[in-house]
């Protein structure tokens, strides 16, 4: 009997599970300490990512009304899913490299059968957005003029990646004319099938650099926002 | 290459009995691990079983497992791979002899699919087809069957789920008759059910493997999920069903 992880591989298969793990573990940390934290989400024209609707309130942080969108997508998303069997539960580890025995169903049973609501949460993802870009617009106010700072461009650069992330979804990509046959005769869904298919190919690129850039906006603000750091101002 | 020599392991006997026997032979310019093969039973082990036929990467024969990855034996060139090079056969499937897999269950899937969910022709279909019709399943028919997306897929060679899941060839086979422009048959219940489609859990093991590079993952699985899921795991839909009848 070949023990776990047994492999013929020679390459460093072990590399890519341990990287992505390790970020994919932190980033989890990371998002719920800040979002049951509940301060230090607001500098300036600066509003942090992880927190889209700051409502005061005194009994709970105001991340944990929003904090189920994020995560359910991210938790159902096709891609963060290979992340997560390869990674955490090992099944498999990499691809050809024993795994640990279990009684494997897949996702057709419970609880992965309900991977499948990944659609629901792909709509209020959508409707994140355009919030992710008021607040990203509002960064470069400042008291009521045109600025930039640092922080800016991290929030900047979060809305374009949140908005690649969302529209690069495979469950958009098959909303937009996945399910269509016979194109010719849908030359309109066609052309949105194909500009999706194309950003589709980066869904796992996107997913990373969106995970990433929301936490490094986050921190930014959160350091700003303790007094840890100061502002670095472009203009 | 030591002194013009390439060494290669390569698995021998039946699988418990079995062992990796080492050869060194001549490395040639251009040199694939093929070619190595071929040299060894002819010049060296004459009673070497190897599956092989159009040394071009279409006919999928020589299939097999290289330094623990699934490749085809007549497209992995020498020059890049560590050395010794290991040798051995498809190990999801039952084991013959030397580099040998018995690989029947393939054909017996497909018989299986082409007689419960074939082809099946719209009445009146108009058969000149224009060419975003048969942009995905131009695609889908690149599949050689060499079965290297079988070996590799861990449902199979791990848990050997052979008789509820019908692996990702299939699957990629399935998407062909699916997103056929002038196909009627509707085959979703029989891919939940029978294919077993939500076992895969999208690991993309088998799109790594292809040789024909098909993003079997991206392309074939996932959309057809997406259709099972229409179907049958999206409960606004289900109503919807429900309340208006037919498709939603």
């Amino acid at each position: 009997m070949e023990r776990t992880f047994s492999t013929s591989r020679t390459d460093s298969w072990w590399v890519e599970t341990l990287v992505s793990a390790s970020v994919f573990v932190l980033a989890i940390i990371y998002s719920i300490v800040r979002a049951l934290e509940g301060k230090f989400f607001q500098w300036g024209p600066y509003l942090s990512p992880l927190y889209p609707f700051p409502i005061e309130t005194a009994w709970i942080s105001p991340a944990m009304f929003t904090m189920w969108v994020p995560a359910g997508f991210r938790i159902t998303c096709y891609f963060c899913r290979r992340v997560y069997y390869r990674s955490v539960f090992a099944d498999p580890p990499a691809c050809m490299v024993r795994e640990p025995k279990r009684n494997y169903k897949g996702e057709s049973a419970f609880p992965y059968i309900l991977l499948n609501l990944h659609r629901y949460f792909l709509f209020f993802a959508i409707l994140f957005v355009p919030i992710h870009w008021f607040h990203a617009i509002k960064s470069f106010i400042w008291e009521g003029s045109f600025g930039m700072g640092l922080g800016s461009i991290l929030i900047l650069a979060d809305s374009v990646f949140l908005t690649l992330y969302v529209l690069s979804c495979h469950s958009f990509r098959h909303l937009s004319g996945g399910r269509i046959d016979n194109y010719s005769q849908n030359n309109a869904r066609y052309k949105i099938w194909k500009f999706v298919s194309s950003l589709n190919k980066n869904h796992g690129f996107f997913f990373w650099v969106s995970l990433i850039s929301v936490i490094v906006a986050d921190l930014y603000i959160r350091l700003l926002s303790s007094g840890t750091i100061n502002e670095i101002r472009i203009f | 290459m030591k002194n013009g020599e390439v060494t290669f392991l390569v698995f021998r006997g039946e699988r418990e009995k079995g062992i990796f026997k080492e050869y060194k032979i001549p490395y040639q310019e251009g040199m694939v691990v093929l070619d190595g093969i071929l040299y060894i039973q002819s010049k060296l082990d004459g009673d070497m079983a190897v599956r092989w036929n159009c040394k071009a990467a279409k006919c999928g024969s020589c299939a097999a497992e290289i330094n623990g990855k699934p490749s085809l034996m007549c497209k992995t060139k020498v020059k890049d791979l560590e050395q010794p090079i290991k040798v051995e056969p498809m190990r999801a499937y039952p084991h013959i002899k030397d580099l040998v897999s018995d690989t029947s269950w393939n054909m017996k899937t497909r018989r299986n699919m082409i007689q419960k969910i074939g082809f099946s022709p719209k009445k009146d279909a108009n058969w000149r087809m224009k060419d975003q019709d048969i942009e995905k399943g131009r695609e889908f028919r690149a599949c050689i069957e060499c079965g290297l997306c079988l070996d590799t897929c861990h449902v199979l060679r791990e848990h050997k789920l052979f008789e509820k899941f019908i692996g990702p060839a299939y699957l990629t086979f399935a998407a062909y008759l699916e997103t056929h422009p002038m196909d009627s048959a509707n085959r979703l219940k029989w891919l939940k059910e029978e294919g077993g489609i939500m076992y895969c859990n999208i690991t993309k093991c088998c799109t790594e493997a292809c040789p024909e590079e098909i993003h079997i993952t991206d392309n074939a699985i996932i959309p057809l999920k997406e259709r099972v899921a229409d179907e049958f795991f999206d409960p606004i839909r289900m109503i919807a069903r429900k309340i208006f009848g037919g498709k939603s």
